[in-house]
């Protein structure tokens, strides 16, 4: 097991680069400059030379990609050019936001497909079933921003229950949760969807294993049946999902992020990207490739946990 | 007996009932002191150092916490702030400036002559940081404090508009060097009416009350920004009363707050100038026949009502806005090309029996990611299309747009807007049309012209202080760029509109979409729930 891991982390390393180099050099050829977007159109000549002479524009972009990666090993991610703050501490101010909205949209939408997926499974052709699939298709077919939005409508203004944007007060607090309730329900109403259908179908098919009947031989209880025997292996391509979804979810929350004026990570690397703020997008691309990574290595390690069969060399 | 002391009775009662009714009446009226106003904003601010940036947000947000040198009325004539007077040489080369000896930094240090210096100073030779308004000062040569309260400037050239540029928000001196501008822009120190409290990127900015400020003390305690980006969502913000006031709200929008009870929906012509401009860096859009037929191909007045609905904006036909002086909207309107779809193909004719043009000649119409934009140039395309011009229409993003506007010498139909900072014709028309490097971006960059007398004529009404022959000269320069080259075909003016909650009091909407929450002509209260 440990040998595994070891390996996994040594690939990180080269999967890094590959992926932060080629972000580097497509950027850098979209048209598009950062100085001329920061000082807009009325900017004199002058002003334009001097800023891209100090923000190290002026130099050929090998010697830009060099001197990148050589404050990367130095832990330095860079200064953004619009906000003129490290790269880093923008990402820290904003990730506990993201992180939060994202757990809490997993978390709901388990809340959902758990119940949903096994009852679809175990009652299959009935209302259970066909709601189900019902849910499964609003969530997949449904844009997040338009869902948002008939949220807000619904909950904040015309039944005044929750609050409409924003964070609120501390996350952690009452009123943050408050605040946090419908960006998370739309952020997770894919995930509910996907996960779902994916439960069910897995339960259908452990639920015509063996062992399974087996179990009900033995007279075990129903529910006992389901929760411990069939449920636990049924839960493998579900964690998969999950974990897929969670790098996309930490990055492409934007949309969400924008419709509730969320402050987190997405909607500070879509707006980097309009800017052109190039440190920004080197940075930020690198650490949700790093989480990424990560998040699969607990999954992968989570099989073990799950199903005794799985075992790594 | 009875009846008549019923009639007393009665009478004695409405009487109290419309005392009473007066009386709440004018408490109603009352401003109230300790109230917070909270402001749905479009973006999140920039940056809190006034020497840095010019841009709308942060604009908007640090005008409360500093104090300018000069001011400006509700009629945006310039009155007397932290100078309490000047004079100026008969030249306009030299300005002395007096100032109150009573304005104090929210630390308690006093501002003296030397922090105008300095805040000048900056802004001519910005260390460190790149300012947005050194092209707006250029032409001060040197600046220096007389004593304590007196500051003189010499100019380079004699500037008759100078007092609108001296117009800038003083910074504390002691304050910038101490903890170097970049701390500074993200924690500021004014001497104005709002000292800043804390800012949340992305989240909110707050500002509470200065009680000591000096011009008078504010009916509000605090004041809190928040950014929300999404339109529909801050729409339902201040529907929900989670705002009070909204900075923007589109066209399509408007109707979800018009007539609601509860809101105003407050609208002012906006001081600003959008175009569609011919970039003439080659055939056919440097001939003035093919300028000159576009026009008369386009129904510009259907356009602008189409693409600026419920009354968002105006039809433009002059650069200098509406209200500001040389008042010459009649002429330019009377004059203005009127749509002619037989004279244009007649134009059209005339274009490609000369060879310059083709029916294949392809006509481009590139704008940036923008509504109304957009809206625009798919129907000028279209119209364009149907007297047989092959034209075609490009949407960029921002950031790609500028690149090709400002490194590419090719020629297109563009559109672009300004917002003068000054209530001056020189801020717009210099700008545009000016054709020789002379510190700021020129009519070169964009419109690719190259007319010397033109920019004799500009730089002449910059070093006259003499108000008539200024006019005399912007209208010729005016007349000549629309009417006689037909360089831009004037496009909009917009409107500035934000709806406002009936519980707030005081909120005056200016032409260039500054807000000032207290300052001489006003003192925003809100009315506690």
């Amino acid at each position: 097991m440990a040998a595994f891991l070891l390996r996994r982390f040594f690939l990180l390393i080269p999967t890094a680069l590959v992926l932060v180099t080629g972000v580097f050099f497509l950027i850098a050829l979209v048209p598009g400059d950062p100085v001329l977007v920061m000082l807009g159109t009325e900017a004199t000549e002058d002003a334009i030379q001097q800023l891209r002479h100090d923000l190290g524009l002026d130099r050929a972009l090998f010697f830009q990609y060099t001197a990148f990666l050589s404050r990367l090993l130095h832990g330095d991610l860079g200064m953004s050019i619009y906000h003129r703050a490290p790269v880093l501490k923008l990402f820290a101010q904003r990730i506990p936001n993201t992180l939060w909205l994202t757990f809490l949209a997993v978390v709901f939408s388990l809340l959902g497909a758990l119940p949903l997926g096994v009852l679809a499974a175990v009652k299959r052709y009935s209302i259970w079933d066909y709601s189900s699939l019902l849910v499964a298709l609003v969530g997949v077919s449904v844009p997040v921003f338009w869902l948002g939005i008939i949220l807000i409508y619904v909950f904040g203004l015309k039944l005044r229950w929750l609050p409409i944007s924003g964070v609120g007060g501390s996350l952690l607090s009452w009123d943050g949760f408050k605040h946090t309730i419908l960006p998370a329900a739309s952020l997770g109403a894919y995930l509910l969807a996907s996960s779902t259908r994916l439960l069910r179908s897995s339960m259908l098919d452990v639920l015509t294993e063996d062992y399974v009947r087996t179990a009900r031989a033995k007279g075990l209880r129903e529910w006992l049946v389901i929760w411990k025997h069939a449920f636990r292996n049924a839960l493998n391509p579900l964690v998969t999902n999950v974990t897929l979804q969670l790098g996309v979810l930490v990055g492409g929350s934007f949309l969400t992020e924008t419709v509730f004026a969320w402050p987190g990570v997405g909607r500070l690397l879509v707006q980097a990207i309009y800017r052109r703020d190039y440190p920004v997008i080197q940075g930020i691309t690198l650490i949700i490739v790093l989480m990424v990574v990560v998040i699969n290595l607990l999954a992968d390690m989570s099989y073990v946990l799950l199903d005794p069969k799985v075992r790594y060399r | 007996m009875h009846t008549h002391r019923w009639r007393l009775v009665v009478t004695g009662s409405a009487l109290l009932i419309l005392l009473l009714g007066l009386v709440s009446a004018v408490d109603a009226q009352t401003p109230q002191q300790g109230g917070t106003l909270r402001i749905g904003s479009a973006k999140d601010a920039f940056s809190l150092d006034p020497g840095e940036t010019n841009d709308w947000a942060s604009t908007k947000i640090y005008n409360n916490i500093y104090d300018t040198l000069v001011a400006l009325d509700e009629e945006w004539n310039i009155i007397p702030h932290v100078a309490e007077g000047w004079e100026s040489s008969s030249d306009a080369m030299e300005w002395t400036f007096f100032l109150r000896d009573d304005v104090v930094f929210h630390d308690g240090v006093p501002l003296t002559a030397d922090d105008v210096v300095y805040t000048f100073e900056r802004i001519l030779n910005p260390q460190g940081f790149s300012s947005q308004k050194t092209s707006m000062i250029a032409m001060i040569d040197r600046v220096e404090a007389v004593d304590d309260y007196t500051v003189k400037f010499y100019l380079s050239i004699p500037y008759a508009p100078f007092l609108g540029a001296a117009r800038q928000h003083i910074v504390p001196k002691h304050v910038i060097e101490e903890v170097g501008q970049a701390a500074f822009s993200r924690n500021p120190v004014g001497s104005g009416p709002f000292i800043f409290v804390e800012w949340v990127p992305d989240d909110h900015l707050t500002l509470r009350s200065n009680e000591d400020y000096w011009l008078k003390k504010p009916y509000l305690a605090s004041v809190v920004y928040r950014p929300i980006p999404e339109g529909t969502t801050a729409v339902m913000s201040l529907l929900s009363d989670e705002v009070d006031v909204l900075e923007e709200i589109s066209g399509d929008l408007l109707p979800q707050v018009e007539g609601v009870p509860g809101f105003v929906v407050s609208r002012i012509p906006a001081m600003n100038y959008y175009w569609i401009g011919f970039r003439q860096f080659g055939d056919p859009y440097n001939d003035r026949t093919f300028r000159r037929m576009v026009y008369y191909a386009l129904d510009m007045d259907e356009i602008i009502a189409a693409a600026l609905p419920n009354d968002t904006g105006t039809r433009a036909y002059s650069i200098v806005q509406p209200g500001l002086w040389p008042r010459d909207l009649d002429y330019l309107t009377s004059h203005a090309i009127q749509q002619d779809k037989a004279l244009a193909e007649l134009l059209f004719e005339e274009l490609m029996a000369r060879g310059v043009m083709t029916t294949e000649t392809e006509v481009l119409f590139w704008v940036n990611q923008d509504p109304v934009r957009e809206r625009i140039a798919e129907i000028a395309v279209s119209e364009l299309q149907s007297i047989g011009i092959n034209a075609v229409m490009r949407v960029s993003e921002w950031a790609a747009y500028l690149d090709a506007l400002f490194d590419t010498q090719d020629p297109y139909l563009y559109m672009l807007g300004t917002t003068p900072k000054i209530s001056d014709p020189d801020a717009a028309l210099y700008w545009l049309l000016a054709t020789g490097p002379d510190g700021g971006a020129n009519g070169n960059q964009f419109l690719g012209i190259d007319t010397p007398w033109v920019q004799d004529l500009l730089v002449q009404a910059r070093m006259t202080p003499d108000r008539e022959t200024r006019e005399e000269l912007y209208t010729t320069v005016q007349r000549w760029a629309l009417l006689e080259q037909v360089y831009h075909i004037p496009a909009y003016h917009t409107m500035y509109i934000h709806p406002i909650s009936t519980r707030v009091h005081g909120l005056i909407t200016t032409p260039i979409d500054e807000w000032w929450l207290c300052n001489a002509f006003t003192n925003v209260w809100v009315e506690a729930d």
